[in-house]
C-alpha cells in the first residue's frame, strides 16, 4: 500500500470511529471531573459508531437519504460541529465573557481567593 | 487535562494496541485475507450498500446473484452492514484488507473497554491492564467468531465490557438522569442493529444485578419508569426494523418462542463445549479467584462480573439439557461467559499480585531479599500474561482458507476488464470472494447465511464436470456471459485471460 492510501485509511477510520464521538463526549462532559482521558477515548469510539450509524440508518430508512460518501461526510460533520457548539454553550460563554471584561483588580482578587481556597 | 495524564494515556494506548496487534494481526501474517465465509458475506452486503445506497435493497436482494431472496431471511445485522459500507467509503481500503485490519481495531476496542471497566471497578490501573490482556486472548475458531474475524458478533463482544461499565456509571451517578444514560441508550440501540444476540444476552445480567441491588430501584424509580417507557418504544420500533408482524403480539408466548428461543445443531450432534477445555484450568482457577474476591467485596460495583457469570451460566446449562436456549444462541452465551471469565481471571491475577506484594511488604525479611522477591513477582505476572497471549493461537492452524491469495489478481482483472452487468459461472472455491472483489454477479456460491437455491449450486457443480452440450444448456439457463474456472475446451468458450490455474472465458453462443 502506498503512503497516501494509508493516510486516507487512517483519516477514514478517525472520521467514522472517533471524531464525532470525541466531540460528543465534550458536549456531554465539558470538563474532566467525571471522566478522564482514557475513558473519554473509549466512550468516543462507542459514541462515534453509535451516533453515525444510528443517524444515517434512521435518515435512510425514514427519509430515504442515500448512503454515500458525501452524505455520510455531511452527517459526520454536522454531528461534530453541533456537539462542539453544545460544548461551548454548556461552558457558559456569558459568564466567561463577564470574567474576561472585568477590571484587572477584580481578576487579581479572584485569583488570590482561589489560591487561598486551594 | 495535564501533560502527565496525556503521557500516561498514550502509554496505555500503545500497550493495548500492541496486545491487540500481537493477538489478532499476527494471525493474518501468513494469510492476508478474511478467514471465514461469513466475513465475505458481510463484506459483500457492505459493498452492495455502497453501490445501492439503500438499506432496504440489501434486505431484499441477494447481492451475489442479483435476484430477491427465495427463502425467508431477515437481515438482522443491517447496522453492521451500514458500518461496513461507511468504512469502505471513507477508508477506500480494498475489501480483502478489511478482514485483516478491522479485526485488529476491534480487538483494540475490546482491550480498551475491558481496561476501562475493570479499572472503574477496582480503581487499579494494573487490574485494568491484566484484565485487558486476558480479554483479548479469547480463543477464536470457526465456531466461536471472536476478535480474529470481521463479523457482527466480534463487534458485539468488543462492546460488552463497555455496556457493563455504562450500566454501572448510569446507575451510580449522583444525578437521577445523567449523561451516561444517553450514551448507554444510543450505543445499546446500535448494538441491537449490529448483532441482536449481543444485546439480548446482557438483559439477564442487568436484571439480576438490579434485583440484588433493589435499593437503587427504589431510590431512582423515576429513572426506571422512563427506562421502561423507552424500552417499550424501542420494542415497537424493533418490530418495524426487523419486519415482525404485529399480529404475533396477540400471542406473547408464541412470539417469544419464535424470536427469543434458539436451538442449534450442537445439541443434535452432541457437541457440548467445556469451559476448562476451552479456557484452560489456569484461567479457570484465576477466574474463580477473581469471582470469589469480587463477590466478597464491599464495593457493590464489583459484583457485576460474578452476576454476569451467574446469570448467563444457567442459560448454557439449559441448552445442555433441553437443546434450546433463551435470549441468545448457545454459542454466543458460551462465548460471553468465557469473556466474563477472562475478565475475572485478570482480576484474580491482580488480587494474587496484590496479596503477594502485601505479604512481602509485611514479612520480617531482609530489604534486599524483599526487592528480589518483588522483582520475582512482577516477572512471574508478566510470564503468566505472555503464556496467556501464546495460548490465543491454539486454533490458528485449524482455520480454513476461503480462497488462495494467488486468486486475487484474476478477480481484479475481471473487475477492470469485463462489463458491469455480466453474469459469471465461477468455480465454487472462488465464488464466495468473487462478488465483493470483482463486483460481478455469479450463478451460485456455497451455502452460508446468504443462501442461493440448491438447484443453482447443483447446476454450477454439474457445469464443471459435464460435456460441452450440457454446459451450453446451463449457460443459456442463467444467461451467463463469462466462465471463471479451470481449463475448459468448448467451441463457444473463448479464453480471454489466464493466471495461475484460473482461466476466464467469454461465452459466444452464436
Amino acid at each position: 500500500m502506498e503512503v497516501l492510501e494509508v493516510i486516507r485509511a487512517i483519516i477514514g477510520f478517525f472520521l467514522v470511529m472517533f471524531i464525532p464521538g470525541y466531540a460528543a463526549t465534550w458536549a456531554l462532559f465539558p470538563d474532566d471531573k467525571e471522566i478522564d482521558l482514557i475513558e473519554r477515548i473509549a466512550l468516543a469510539i462507542g459514541l462515534s459508531i453509535a451516533l453515525v450509524v444510528l443517524i444515517i440508518y434512521v435518515l435512510n430508512v425514514t427519509v430515504g437519504v442515500k448512503i454515500n460518501m458525501i452524505n455520510s461526510l455531511i452527517i459526520i460533520c454536522l454531528i461534530t460541529f453541533s456537539c462542539t457548539g453544545i460544548y461551548f454553550l454548556r461552558n457558559n460563554p456569558e459568564e466567561k465573557e463577564m470574567i474576561e471584561s472585568e477590571p484587572v483588580e477584580k481578576k487579581l482578587r479572584r485569583k488570590t481567593v482561589k489560591k487561598a481556597e486551594k | 487535562m495535564d501533560l502527565k495524564e496525556v503521557i500516561k494515556t498514550g502509554f496505555l494506548l500503545i500497550v493495548l494496541g500492541y496486545v491487540a496487534y500481537s493477538t489478532t494481526y499476527t494471525v493474518h501474517e501468513k494469510y492476508h485475507l478474511p478467514f471465514h465465509s461469513d466475513e465475505w458475506d458481510h463484506l459483500t452486503l457492505g459493498k452492495e450498500l455502497t453501490k445501492t445506497g439503500s438499506i432496504e435493497s440489501i434486505k431484499k436482494v441477494n447481492p451475489y446473484i442479483g435476484i430477491p431472496y427465495t427463502s425467508y431471511w431477515v437481515n438482522q445485522e443491517s447496522g453492521f452492514h451500514l458500518f461496513t459500507a461507511l468504512l469502505l467509503d471513507h477508508t477506500d481500503l480494498p475489501v480483502e484488507k478489511f478482514g485483516v485490519v478491522i479485526p485488529t481495531i476491534i480487538s483494540f476496542i475490546l482491550a480498551l473497554n475491558a481496561f476501562v471497566l475493570v479499572r472503574y471497578l477496582t480503581e487499579s490501573l494494573f487490574a485494568g491492564l491484566t484484565s485487558a490482556v486476558f480479554s483479548v486472548t479469547i480463543k477464536s475458531n470457526v465456531t466461536f467468531l471472536g476478535p480474529w474475524f470481521f463479523v457482527p458478533s466480534s463487534v458485539g463482544l468488543a462492546f460488552a465490557p463497555m455496556f457493563l461499565y455504562l450500566f454501572l456509571r448510569a446507575l451510580y451517578s449522583k444525578k437521577i438522569f445523567n449523561e451516561f444514560d444517553v450514551i448507554f441508550t444510543s450505543t445499546f440501540i446500535v448494538a441491537g442493529l449490529f448483532h441482536p444476540p449481543s444485546v439480548t444476552a446482557l438483559i439477564p445480567v442487568f436484571c439480576l444485578y438490579l434485583i440484588l441491588n433493589h435499593k437503587i430501584l427504589r431510590e431512582k424509580k423515576e429513572k426506571f419508569i422512563l427506562a421502561a417507557a423507552v424500552g417499550f418504544v424501542l420494542f415497537i420500533a424493533m418490530l418495524f426494523v426487523f419486519n415482525i408482524s404485529l399480529s404475533l403480539l396477540s400471542n406473547p408466548i408464541s412470539f417469544l418462542s419464535r424470536y427469543l428461543v434458539f436451538t442449534g445443531s450442537d445439541y443434535k450432534i452432541k457437541i457440548m463445549y467445556s469451559y476448562p477445555a476451552y479456557l484452560g484450568w489456569g484461567v479457570i482457577s484465576l477466574a474463580i479467584l477473581g469471582v470469589y474476591t469480587a463477590i466478597s467485596s464491599e464495593n457493590r460495583k464489583e459484583w457485576i462480573l460474578p452476576v454476569a457469570v451467574i446469570s448467563l451460566l444457567p442459560l448454557a446449562v439449559q441448552f445442555y439439557h433441553t437443546g434450546k436456549v433463551f435470549l441468545s444462541p448457545y454459542r454466543r452465551i458460551f462465548f460471553y461467559v468465557a469473556e466474563i471469565l477472562l475478565l475475572s481471571a485478570g482480576l484474580g491475577l491482580y488480587y494474587l499480585y496484590r496479596e503477594a506484594f502485601n505479604f512481602i511488604k509485611t514479612s520480617a525479611i531482609n530489604m534486599k531479599v524483599k526487592v528480589v522477591l518483588d522483582v520475582f513477582v512482577i516477572v512471574l505476572v508478566f510470564y503468566i500474561l505472555s503464556l496467556q497471549i501464546d495460548s490465543t493461537f491454539k486454533n490458528a492452524d485449524k482455520l480454513y482458507h476461503v480462497i488462495d491469495e494467488g486468486e486475487i489478481e484474476p478477480l481484479y482483472w475481471v473487475k477492470e476488464s469485463t462489463p458491469e452487468g455480466a453474469i459469471f459461472i465461477t468455480k465454487p472455491e472462488v465464488s464466495q470472494a468473487f462478488t465483493p472483489i470483482a463486483e460481478r454477479k455469479i450463478v451460485a456460491k456455497p451455502r452460508t447465511f446468504l443462501r442461493v437455491t440448491q438447484e443453482r449450486i447443483d447446476d454450477v457443480n454439474t457445469f464443471f464436470t459435464v460435456g460441452c452440450s450440457k454446459k451450453k444448456q446451463i449457460i443459456e439457463k442463467y444467461d451467463v456471459s463469462y466462465v471463471f474456472g479451470p481449463e475448459i475446451s468448448c467451441n463457444f468458450l473463448h479464453l480471454i485471460h489466464s493466471s495461475g490455474g484460473d482461466y476466464i472465458y467469454k461465452v459466444d453462443l452464436n
